[in-house]
């Protein structure tokens, strides 16, 4: 029987899935992703997109791990690991030397703190709120009819800051909506709710305290003015790559692969 | 000796069916007085007879106490008031609430307005100023009319030597409860999370002498075992309560081992020794005014942080978790100074906010699952 030589990491989140298959040498060799995470199809499709975007089926696979919101209900998996721990070890795999990693999820936000050897050492969660996370974008994005990817080209045309509450999202909401009945222009709304987003994570990472090099993972890493606004906020460059996606899941299928050498 | 099982299921059962426990009481013609958070002389109820009955909320949604009380309010208060008001709490004799904070303070108003004569309030005054002589002359008078209120609704006088023999049983009791908290910490294996806090809150509705003598059989019988703890992941918990199901679960699932706390409605209601000598009234003033170390109290040079950590380092714990209560403003206040100087420390912490009327606690576990694959 040919020997198995590849290392399934799924982060099954609150809005979407992310898988990534990861070779021998710790390389990523394929990924899927859905746009539905915990308790729907998603993580089935992600897992089927990325084996067929790595070229291999499930037999190839030595050792899996599942991440995200949704990992203890992927029971086939051979382990669960947060996600904090699966983000830390991704981040640190892609950007060696890395000291704080941001992560704007779906319906939380994250600062790591990484220690010299590429572990994690600390971090910190936003509270039980949406405001700050993605799904505020989401939220926000709904308003307008656009997609939220669509936001950062928005907030790139805006002349000025129209302020949004970052305390919740419910708020937020209807504020957007007065200040649309106003009149005020949508570029200057989406860079409100942009920095809205920032003071937020700014204001949690530094209760942690921000080292530099610091990388943003997660989907809203995407998102390049939040990111620069955050940077400005923050005083220090952010790093981020087109994969920041599958960064959780990265460090999960790494994960696993550790687990089976180990 | 005694079986630990049997004896944890005791606990339980009291535990898990307080108004079990209730009805007992009453079936043995005694009042029963009902008593809030938290460092409340209920050993005044004691001496007049009657069962002082712990009463910290539930777990639930508040919908009745909505009508008093802002979104943004402490659930114990939000919780207890709509125990009240949906007649769970009807045959408490009267209803012990104390002035610690700004939210209870307000509480004990609204609890007059809502339940009116139905359960009584015995209003406890505390001096915050327990340092000075005249937070002592103060204490000794306010505590002298909580004796007169407790006298009024359990139609009695209480006589100083009952109530010096309550104020005895007490301390035994606390201390008892003190060594349990190490035993438990040391024996996770045979004490868990849930069966840990089903012997605290057991102790908050059995009668006291009951409470202490089977406290006593479990500390015995876990003394003869040797140590457990290898294996789990060594946490203190610092906050005001920890007895939130979904709570007790993720430590569990996450093999976390409490080897000691800082909870209010834990080690820091067993922290109080009273003299047991002289005027009994003046005794329980003492017993008050020493305390020391605690978020609620007056604590102007915060020894409550550095207490906090030595305990963890005391303990030999690994990280400490602050269950930081919604909306308590004293916790809330501390909360970063208590993180920073555990941190100082080399010692892991994470706060995890809790609340009576949460449901989801998934983050929770998040923040809980990276602790231990943190600390190993």
């Amino acid at each position: 029987m040919a020997e198995k030589t590849y290392y399934l990491g799924i982060d099954v989140g609150s809005t979407a899935s992310k898988c990534v298959i990861a070779n021998a040498s710790g390389e990523i060799a394929g990924k899927g992703l859905a746009g539905s995470g915990a308790g729907t199809v998603g993580p089935k499709t992600a897992v089927d997109a990325a084996l067929a975007d790595a070229g291999v089926t499930m037999d190839d696979i030595a050792a899996s791990c599942a991440t995200g919101y949704g990992r203890n209900l992927m029971e086939w998996a051979d382990t669960q690991m947060s996600e904090l721990s699966c983000h830390a070890k991704g981040a640190a795999q892609l950007f060696p030397g890395v000291r704080t990693v941001i992560d704007i999820g779906g319906q939380d936000a994250k600062v790591l703190s990484i220690g010299f050897s590429g572990d994690l050492e600390n971090f910190v969660m936003n509270d039980k709120c949406a405001a700050g996370t993605g799904r505020f974008l989401d939220v926000m994005a709904s308003i307008f009819g656009c997609k939220v990817s669509d936001l950062s080209g928005y907030d790139a045309q805006s002349s000025e800051v129209a302020p949004i509450s970052s305390t919740c999202t419910v708020f937020a909401e209807s504020e957007v909506i007065s200040k649309l009945s106003e009149g005020v222009a949508i570029p200057n709304i989406v860079a409100g709710i942009h920095t809205s987003v920032v003071e937020r994570t700014a204001g949690l990472a530094r209760r942690l305290g921000v080292k530099a090099p610091v990388v943003m993972t997660g989907g809203v890493a995407l998102n390049e003015r939040l990111r620069d606004r955050l940077a400005d906020k923050l005083g220090t460059d952010i790093q981020t790559n087109e994969d920041s996606q599958f960064i959780g899941a990265y460090g999960a299928a790494l994960h696993a692969h550790e687990k089976a050498r180990s | 000796m005694a079986d630990i099982a049997s004896l944890l299921g005791a606990f339980s059962e009291a535990a898990a069916h307080p108004s079990k426990e209730l009805e007992k009481h009453l079936a043995a013609g005694k009042r029963v007085i009902g008593v809030g958070p938290y460092h409340v002389p209920e050993e005044l109820v004691y001496a007049a007879g009657a069962v002082p009955f712990g009463v910290w909320g539930m777990v639930g949604p508040a919908s009745e106490a909505k009508k008093y009380f802002p979104p943004f309010y402490c659930s114990i208060c939000q919780m207890t008031l709509e125990m009240g008001m949906t007649g769970v709490l009807d045959k408490l004799s009267g209803m012990m609430i104390t002035g610690l904070c700004d939210t209870l303070r307000a509480f004990s108003q609204n609890w007059k307005a809502a339940m009116g004569n139905k359960v009584p309030m015995i209003y406890v005054t505390n001096a915050q100023n327990r340092y000075l002589e005249a937070g002592r002359t103060y204490t000794i008078e306010a505590y002298t009319e909580v004796k007169r209120r407790v006298e009024e609704c359990c139609d009695t006088i209480i006589d100083d030597d009952d109530l010096m023999a309550a104020i005895k049983l007490y301390n035994q009791w606390r201390a008892a409860m003190r060594e349990f908290v190490k035993l438990a910490g040391s024996h996770p294996a045979e004490v868990s999370n849930t069966a840990r806090v089903a012997v605290v809150n057991a102790g908050y509705y059995m009668d006291k002498a009951e409470h202490l003598q089977k406290v006593r059989e479990l500390n015995d019988a876990l003394a003869q075992l040797p140590e457990s703890a290898e294996g789990y992941r060594k946490v203190v918990l610092s906050g005001i309560y920890e007895d939130i199901p979904a709570i007790t679960s993720i430590l569990e699932d996450s093999k976390i081992a409490v080897v000691a706390d800082d909870l209010a409605k834990e080690s820091r209601a067993f922290a109080r020794q009273v003299p047991e000598e002289g005027d009994p009234i003046e005794a329980l003033a003492d017993g008050w005014c020493s305390l020391r170390a605690d978020t609620e109290l007056y604590d102007p040079k915060k020894e409550h942080i550095d207490a906090l950590v030595q305990k963890a380092k005391d303990s030999g714990a690994q990280a400490v978790i602050i269950l930081l209560a919604k909306f308590c403003d004293p916790e809330e206040f501390e909360a970063p100074l208590a993180t920073r100087a555990i941190r100082d420390a080399g010692l892991k912490c994470i706060t995890v906010e809790i609340d009576q009327s949460t449901e989801s606690y998934e983050q929770a576990r998040t923040q809980v699952e990276t602790l231990a694959e943190l600390i190993g």
